[in-house]
Order: structure tokens, then C-alpha cells, then sequence
């Protein structure tokens, strides 16, 4: 059996568990796993070793530092690892080995975390699934024919196939979501600013965000209140204290807005998708919330702002490489950088006008309700050559809205469709909100038996 | 959804970007260019009057902006 990190911690604590005993079952499961998932491209087993050794002698001394003493964890390769090689999974880095960690992988070596290894990502966080880059994409645990979605690949097949408890992502348009939807396991976009950005390879400043990935809502307000609080250092990260996260908040007088439109008429989901959301919302009104109908602006324009404002900042952060070297991006990348270049300085501002604009609607169209719901991804997962390069470009995603406005909204899964791979609700909340987003996506995960289900 | 732009005006458009690609990149990358292009065009609606943009810091006066409408 794979012990959630709620449940593991509280066997560590208990002297019941050995972290070095976890450490090597999740190493099992990577030496008979990974070499059809792809999920780690490289394994840090000498580093495992030491952090579960050191993480026993806590264990022995009653010195332990808190719940992820001792826990088996991967970072996104765009996640600064000192002294470890750290790619963004792409022949531009190849060589790259950072002298200092990123301050959330600082944090969560702080707080006793076991290393297991650096995982697989779409290049650069954006370009992929690709075929032509040093190392192959991630493929889907429960379907290895199929794609995890992206960017955070690695991790989201590496939470669901158990090879680790947990990981760190980074959500720019829904890169921890999309995963964590087609992976089936729980990933939270926290609110912009909650989590420090340092030493995590960019994408686009303005809608980057860190954030953990796990196998329940209750494991990602553990890694996250591990990862988040202020740092100087990131201009974007919000100066207020670090948070500590409440996953048994009462549900009941909770207000919950339901965006029927974004997954039913903006877009589509499957029936199972759908299913999902509604049986969600259902669960939460079990439990006492009130659930209405919600109009914000249209999945089309959030995505118009979206991609506009992301291609553009996409396109500042590579464009020495992509006039000096770019063959040698892989072809996705490539060609989705080129296409920022050709942006003119006033798409970029009449994108942040249109930004502000959204700002304002949705939280006047939110003013009454404590939460919100609606798809994470359209369905189950599709065969990983069956992804197009302009997928994006074609049809709205349910994500991207949620980064341009900041707020905290979390992936869940509610179940399998009909080719037996999972499907996922999105629940969001308000700025600051996060504690009470994780708290919904507990308590919907306890009734809707979805997280007795492993690949 | 908008048209390509013709070969010549999109290979300009690559040069000022300084962008250089194989030629069956910048072919998908024409089409692909269209469909942002479509995206844009949806972020062209009268943006409101926002106080933190130095841009509308001065209004133009409605007979003005009637005369210049007109014109």
C-alpha cells in the first residue's frame, strides 16, 4: 500500500514507519516503474540515502521537524537543486548545476524532505509533449499510451504511480492542474504571490506560480504551507505571514459558485467530466454549503488575455537564446516562443487592459460566494501522439483564467470515465483563500471514494 | 478567424523578430500566427478608464471624440 504523506508523517511520528524503509519502497517502485513512465530524469539516489538516514536519527532522537520529516518528494527540473543538475528538460541547460536551491526547495529541505530525484517537465515549462528534446516526455500511469498533460509531467506521473508522495509543480496556464487532472491526484495553483518564484526557471512573471502536487488536497496543504511565506527575493511574492492550513474547516454556510457556462457552453467536457463537477457539487451541499449559478467573463476572453500575455513575457525571458541558438529547443518550444516575438509592444498592453477588465467583473460576478467550481480539464486523457502543438490556440482551456486573476484554485479527482482514466473537478477560491479551497477539495475527496483508486 | 498573412508580409514579421527557422516551421507558424491573430482581435473592444494607466490620464471631450468619429 502508498501511504499518503498525512498518513506516513503520522507513522514516522508514531515510530511505526522507518523513513529509510519508505524511501526504499518508493526506490523500488522507480527501478520497476519509470522506465516506461519517464517521470524522473534523474534519480538522486545517494542524496535519497543520506536525507531518509538523517530523517531516521530524528525519527530515533524524538527530534523530528514537522510532517514532512522524512517524506519521499521530486522537483520539477526548473526547480533550482544545488549541486544537482537542473535542465528545464531542455539541451539549453544540459550542463547546468546550480551552486544555491530554490527557496521552496530550501524550504522543504528545511523541513526534512527526502530527495528522491528531479522530474520530467514540458521544456521550459511550456514545449511539449515533445520527442526531440535529450530525454522523452512523462507518460500517464494509468495508460502509458496516453499523455499526462503539462508542464509539471514528471511530477503528476511520479505522485499517481506512487514513486513519490509528493512534488513540486509550477502553473503558468495550468501546468500543476492539467497533470494533476489526467494524473488523478490533487494539485493546488496557489494564490499569486503566496509562494516564492526564486530559483524556479521562468515562463511568464506575471501568471507564474509555484505550487506542490500530491495525492490528496490534505498532502498539498501539507507541502504547501512548507512552501509558501514571504521572500524578498521574488518582487512578485506578497509580504504577509506564512499560513497554516485548517483541511477540516466546517463546509456548512460556505457559499459555492457554480461556472456553468466555462465547462458547458465556453467549452465542453466529457459526460464523466461533468458528472464529476455536478456530483462535487452535490457532496457540498451534503455537507451544508449553499451552491449557485455563477456568470464570469467568458472562458474565450480570459484566454485572448491569457496567451497573449504569456506568449509575450514567454518570448522576453528566451529571446537571446531563440535568435542565438534556437535549434536547440525542441520543436514545440520553438515554435511556441517564436510566436510571442511576433507580438507588437501594444497586443502586450491591450492584453493588460483586458486583463484588469476581467479582474473586475469576476470579482463583482463573484461577490456573493466563498468558492467556485468548474472543469479542470476537458476530459480523460488522450493518446500522447494525439496532442497537437496549437491545442492551445484551438480551444479555451479552463485553467488560464484562474492565472490571470491570482486566485488559488486546486485540481481534484472525481472519478474515471468511461476509458478507465481519471477525471477531475476545479475548485477555487478568493485571494488568500487557499486554506479554505484545500479545505473543500478534503472534504469532496472523503465522500467521493475516487482516492481508493491507484494505477 | 483571420486569414494568414501572405508569405512575404509574415516573413518580414519573422525578420523584425529576429527570429530564424526552418522554412516548414515558418509555415505552420504562419497558420498558427492567424489564430493569435483571432485572439487579438478580441482585445481590441474599448478598454475602460483605469487609474493606475498613465495612457488615460486625459480625456477627450465628447464633441471632440464625435468630430474625430465622424471624420
Amino acid at each position: 500500500m502508498i501511504p499518503t504523506i498525512a498518513e506516513a508523517s503520522a507513522l514516522i511520528a508514531a515510530k511505526k514507519l522507518s523513513p529509510v524503509e519508505l524511501m526504499r519502497d518508493c526506490e523500488a517502485r522507480i527501478a520497476t516503474q519509470n522506465s516506461a513512465l519517464n517521470a524522473f530524469i534523474l534519480q538522486t539516489p545517494e542524496r535519497a540515502a543520506s536525507d531518509a538516514k538523517a530523517a531516521e536519527a530524528r525519527q530515533m532522537a524524538g527530534t523530528l521537524k514537522g510532517r514532512l520529516d522524512g517524506i519521499p518528494i521530486g522537483h520539477k527540473d526548473i526547480y533550482s537543486t544545488a549541486g544537482i543538475r537542473t535542465t528545464g528538460h531542455s539541451a539549453q541547460l544540459l550542463d547546468n548545476i546550480p551552486s544555491e536551491d530554490a527557496v521552496t526547495v530550501a524550504k522543504w529541505r528545511e523541513a526534512g524532505v527526502v530527495l528522491m530525484g528531479k522530474l520530467a517537465t514540458h521544456e521550459f515549462a511550456f514545449g511539449g509533449p515533445s520527442f526531440d528534446l535529450p530525454w522523452p516526455p512523462a507518460r500517464n500511469p494509468w495508460n502509458t499510451e496516453c499523455f499526462t498533460s503539462g508542464s509539471s509531467s514528471g511530477t503528476g506521473a511520479a505522485v499517481a504511480a506512487g514513486l513519490i508522495l509528493g512534488g513540486t509543480g509550477s502553473d503558468t496556464g495550468g501546468s500543476i492542474r492539467g497533470p494533476a487532472a489526467l494524473c488523478g491526484i490533487a494539485g493546488i495553483k496557489p494564490t499569486y504571490g503566496l509562494c516564492s518564484r526564486t530559483g524556479i526557471y521562468p515562463l511568464a512573471q506575471t501568471l507564474d506560480h509555484a505550487g506542490p502536487m500530491a495525492w490528496t488536497s490534505e498532502d498539498c496543504a501539507i507541502l504547501l504551507e512548507a512552501m509558501a511565506g514571504h521572500d524578498p527575493s521574488d518582487p512578485g511574492s506578497a509580504n504577509r505571514p506564512a499560513p497554516s492550513f485548517d483541511v477540516n474547516q466546517d463546509m456548512r454556510g460556505r457559499r459555492v459558485g457554480l461556472i456553468r457556462h466555462m465547462h458547458e457552453v465556453d467549452t465542453t467536457v466529457s459526460p464523466a467530466t461533468l458528472k464529476g463537477i455536478e456530483e462535487t457539487a452535490e457532496i457540498l451541499r451534503k455537507l451544508g454549503a449553499t451552491v449557485v449559478d455563477v456568470t464570469l467573463p467568458s472562458l474565450q476572453e480570459f484566454n485572448a488575455a491569457g496567451w497573449v500575455t504569456l506568449s509575450g513575457e514567454a518570448w522576453t525571458v528566451h529571446e537571446e537564446w531563440m535568435r542565438s541558438q534556437p535549434l536547440k529547443y525542441g520543436e514545440f518550444l520553438r515554435a511556441r516562443l517564436a510566436l510571442g516575438g511576433l507580438l507588437s509592444a501594444g497586443d502586450y498592453i491591450q492584453a493588460q487592459r483586458k486583463r484588469r477588465e476581467l479582474i473586475t467583473r469576476s470579482f463583482a460576478a463573484s461577490a456573493d460566494v466563498d468558492l467556485l467550481l468548474t472543469a479542470s480539464a476537458l476530459g480523460e486523457a488522450p493518446k500522447i501522439h494525439d496532442v497537437p502543438k496549437w491545442a492551445s490556440l484551438e480551444k479555451p482551456n479552463v485553467t488560464i483564467a484562474f492565472n490571470l486573476l491570482g486566485w488559488p484554485a486546486l485540481t481534484i479527482c472525481t472519478g474515471h470515465g468511461e476509458g478507465g482514466l481519471p477525471v477531475a473537478a476545479q475548485i477555487i477560491g478568493k485571494p488568500w483563500q487557499d486554506g479554505l479551497v484545500l479545505a473543500a477539495g478534503h472534504a469532496v475527496e472523503r465522500e467521493n471514494g475516487a482516492r481508493a483508486r491507484r494505477p | 478567424m483571420p486569414e494568414p498573412l501572405p508569405p512575404a508580409d509574415f516573413a518580414l514579421l519573422m525578420a523584425q523578430a529576429g527570429v530564424t527557422l526552418p522554412p516548414a516551421e515558418v509555415e505552420d507558424l504562419r497558420h498558427a500566427h492567424a489564430k493569435l491573430r483571432g485572439m487579438l482581435e478580441m482585445l481590441r473592444s474599448p478598454a475602460p478608464k483605469l487609474v493606475a494607466e498613465p495612457g488615460f490620464t486625459f480625456s477627450v471631450g465628447a464633441a471632440a471624440q464625435q468630430a474625430s468619429t465622424e471624420k
